[in-house]
């Protein structure tokens, strides 16, 4: 009589070989393939519900996935979106400060009244060559008058120093809103800015958006220490102008186009 | 039946978790426990899991044999060194640590024959430690609980 402990060895081993038998049977066995498929073929129904909940989970994952690229695609085409309205903004810019710099006349100052030292000059351009009242006089590029009166073959300038020359202008550290007026001695003073403003020395003043023939951002000056109560008790700042009046010799007309203004 | 339905379970999850995640061993660690636990006859254990490993190798891995021999051996293991301790030594936590080898032990032979890169297989062995460690605390306590039925 066989034990039943050496049944269960003798059980054990044959499971072990007959493992074995098979793993080297199987290996690449055509008929061992083909009883896999089967097997799966068979499993197909039962484990259909469960193969239903795996794609549906994977294709919320998806779902939920490309909604996510969908809104980065938006950030980043928002981004890209802004950075080409920039770039375009900016090319704008460019073509216009081209367009100013060609539509510049040079003109030669043929006479200065000692009278009106400070007032005024004549320039050897007028009507002929398409200046108007009201254009925007620049000595290197900085505002120093504009156009008072036109003849046909020369111009009146008055000079940002004269005491009835009045320029909107704006401090560009701080926004503010001025004007600029001159006071008839070779000096700038710009009025109107709030006394509680903190307007310091050395913040660049140029022409402001409100001008309806200068264009804004054209230099004048700088702001200078010393200013004076003047006009219902605003503080007055004095200006240190960028040009050299006292070195006059030529300037340039600013011609607008008609589309520019 | 319960090891057909224990299985079965395990095939589901195979099939929800296809991919990179090794399916936890929830056949083997049933299949000890019926063994060493409801003292079911041996052999009639044994050959089920032969049976078992055989049905996984022809859905699965198309090694006809591999888990099947691995499963056998895991049983006859665990029920030689089950055999060994006296009656008074056969704890729970005896029952823990045999299990757990087993299922590493199955676990470590499907690593070896899987082509799977170096940090997917950890993960994938991670993640069915995670999944094996409660079922075998709760496996071990409901053998604790039997244990002190029988004492009272």
């Amino acid at each position: 009589m066989i034990k039943e402990n050496e049944r269960q060895w003798i059980h054990s081993l044959s499971t072990i070989l007959l493992s074995l038998v098979l793993l080297i049977a199987s290996s690449g066995s055509p008929y061992f393939r083909s009883l896999s498929e089967w097997t799966s073929r068979f499993m197909y129904y039962p484990e259909f519900p469960v193969h239903s909940l795996r794609q549906g989970i994977s294709s919320f994952g998806e779902w939920f996935h490309s909604k996510q690229e969908l809104i980065e695609e938006t950030k980043q085409l928002d981004l890209e979106n802004n950075r080409l309205k920039t770039a375009i903004r900016y090319e704008r810019t460019m073509d216009f400060a081209q367009s100013l710099a060609m539509n510049e006349t040079d003109a030669r100052v043929i006479y200065r009244p000692p009278g009106h030292w400070w007032s005024e000059i004549r320039i050897d351009k007028g009507s002929d060559d398409g200046l108007a009242v009201g254009l925007g006089i620049l000595q290197k590029g900085i505002l120093i008058g504009r156009v008072a009166a036109v003849e046909r073959d020369f111009s009146w300038v008055e000079l940002i120093t004269s005491q009835t020359q009045m320029i909107p202008i704006v401090v560009e550290e701080t926004r503010d809103l001025g004007v600029a007026v001159g006071d008839g001695h070779g000096n700038v003073w710009v009025l109107y800015l709030p006394e509680e403003r903190p307007i310091e020395k050395g913040m660049t003043i140029s022409t402001a958006l409100v001008n309806e023939v200068l264009i804004p951002g054209i230099p004048i000056g700088r702001i200078s220490t010393e200013h004076t109560s003047m006009l219902g008790g605003n503080k007055a700042y004095k200006l240190d102008l960028e040009s050299e009046l006292s070195v006059l010799y030529s300037v340039s007309v600013l011609n607008l186009e008609e589309g520019d203004r | 039946m319960s090891f057909c339905l224990f299985l079965i379970l395990q095939n589901f999850l195979q099939v929800f978790l296809l991919g990179n995640v090794l399916v936890p061993e929830y056949f083997i660690i049933w299949s000890l426990y019926v063994v060493l636990r409801e003292k079911e006859e041996f052999r009639k254990a044994l050959w089920v899991c032969f049976l078992g490993g055989l049905f996984w190798d022809l859905r699965w891995s198309g090694l006809v044999g591999f888990s099947a021999g691995i499963y056998s051996f895991c049983i006859i293991l665990g029920h030689w060194v089950w055999s060994l301790f006296p009656s008074s030594g056969r704890t729970p936590v005896l029952f823990f640590c045999i299990s757990w080898f087993a299922s590493l032990t199955v676990s470590l032979a499907r690593i070896f024959v899987w082509t799977g890169r170096e940090g997917i297989l950890s993960h994938a062995f991670l993640v069915q430690q995670i999944c094996t460690i409660p079922v075998l605390i709760i496996l071990s306590t409901i053998f604790a609980r039997r244990i002190a039925s029988e004492n009272a």
